[in-house]
């Protein structure tokens, strides 16, 4: 060993230095792998999270858009009859399972408003004066307006549960029966 | 001496090599880090203009209600207010349920305005409903939405 050094002074030295370059290699690679996993990690919670909104804007948009009267009305509603509402637990796109719940409660209405007294002299409908307005009045109505609040929450890892929560209206514009 | 010399000035290179390909690496992760970074607010973004947007559409449906409930007080409400008299129309938006605000599970104010356009007396009903949402998030940050929603009517006298 003693003769291969005096030849070859360098040979040893190189092979530290590869060991060594092997172990700060590494060194540096444990961080920043472990960071791939977090950051993949972090990816499919932001996917989970933004189907979550999905979900509750999907939901959102159809009730406001599905007759009244099928509206059901009551807290943490998991059962919807009429397709496709779907409430309860829903599977994502992304395979996770979504809890959707709807709070759907009746609001009573009641709007102010001035009315026009049409049989003063000299009313017209072009220009109506001040002096032709009769108020404020009142109008009351009830079973026309409900308050939906949807929840969808979700399982993350660990007992975390988030949850995400909107709220909206639906009113009965068909009441009088015409198209709304 | 040949030999020695090309060892002796390969001497160090290791460590060089290593030691670009560490930051090489450590550029990459540092890029992947301000992307993961940047990413993380848009969450709650997504989350907020939802919620406004929902409850926006909604509010619009009581504008659109009481205007079905109410058209001639509207309607001559609106023309007063063109004339000068806004009294009748703002006592016509005002109602807590058309500009009010929700306190949970939300924390937003909204207001609502009606506009008529092309109108024909009694003959087209063009009326264009805005909201307006204030929304804010958990994290104390404000969000606006404006929904508009245009009904196009005819009006018949009852027989």
């Amino acid at each position: 060993m003693r003769m291969m050094r005096g030849r070859y002074p360098g040979r040893g030295v190189t092979l530290i230095e590869i060991m060594l370059a092997l172990f700060i290699m590494a060194s540096a690679m444990l961080p920043i792998a472990s960071l791939m996993g977090y950051g993949g990690r972090a990816t499919l919670k932001d996917n989970r999270h933004i189907v979550g909104i999905q979900l509750l804007q999907q939901t959102a948009t159809l009730l406001l858009q599905a007759p009244y009267r099928d509206i059901p009305t009551g807290t943490d509603l998991a059962v919807y009859a009429t397709p496709p509402i779907a409430l309860g637990n829903v599977t994502g796109p992304n395979g996770a399972v979504y809890r959707v719940l709807l709070t759907s409660e009746l609001v009573p209405v009641s709007f102010s408003y001035y009315s026009v007294n049409v049989q003063n002299a000299g009313f017209s409908e072009a220009a109506p004066r001040p002096t032709d307005f009769v108020g404020p009045n009142t109008l009351n109505l009830a079973n026309c307006l409900k308050r939906l609040t949807i929840r969808v929450s979700w399982q993350e890892q660990g007992t975390v549960r988030p949850e995400i929560t909107c709220v909206t209206y639906r009113a009965d514009l068909n009441r009088r029966g015409s198209a709304s | 001496m040949t030999g020695i010399a090309t060892h002796t000035g390969r001497r160090g290179m290791a460590i060089v090599v290593v030691l670009t390909l560490c930051l090489a690496i450590f550029i990459l992760g540092a890029s992947y880090i301000k992307t993961v970074q940047q990413q993380k607010p848009v969450n709650p973004l997504l989350l907020a203009f939802a919620q406004a947007d929902i409850l926006a559409q909604g509010v619009t449906q009581i504008a659109a209600l009481k205007f079905k409930e109410l058209p001639g007080p509207f309607y001559y409400s609106y023309i007063a207010s063109r004339r000068g008299t806004t009294t009748f129309l703002d006592a016509f938006k005002r109602d807590t349920l058309l500009a009010g605000t929700v306190a949970s599970p939300l924390n937003a104010v909204f207001s609502t305005e009606y506009s008529m356009f092309s109108s024909k007396m009694y003959q087209d009903m063009n009326l264009k409903i805005s909201v307006a949402v204030n929304l804010t998030t958990r994290d104390g940050k404000n969000y606006s939405r404006l929904v508009e929603h245009t009904i196009n009517g005819i009006r018949q006298r009852a027989n």
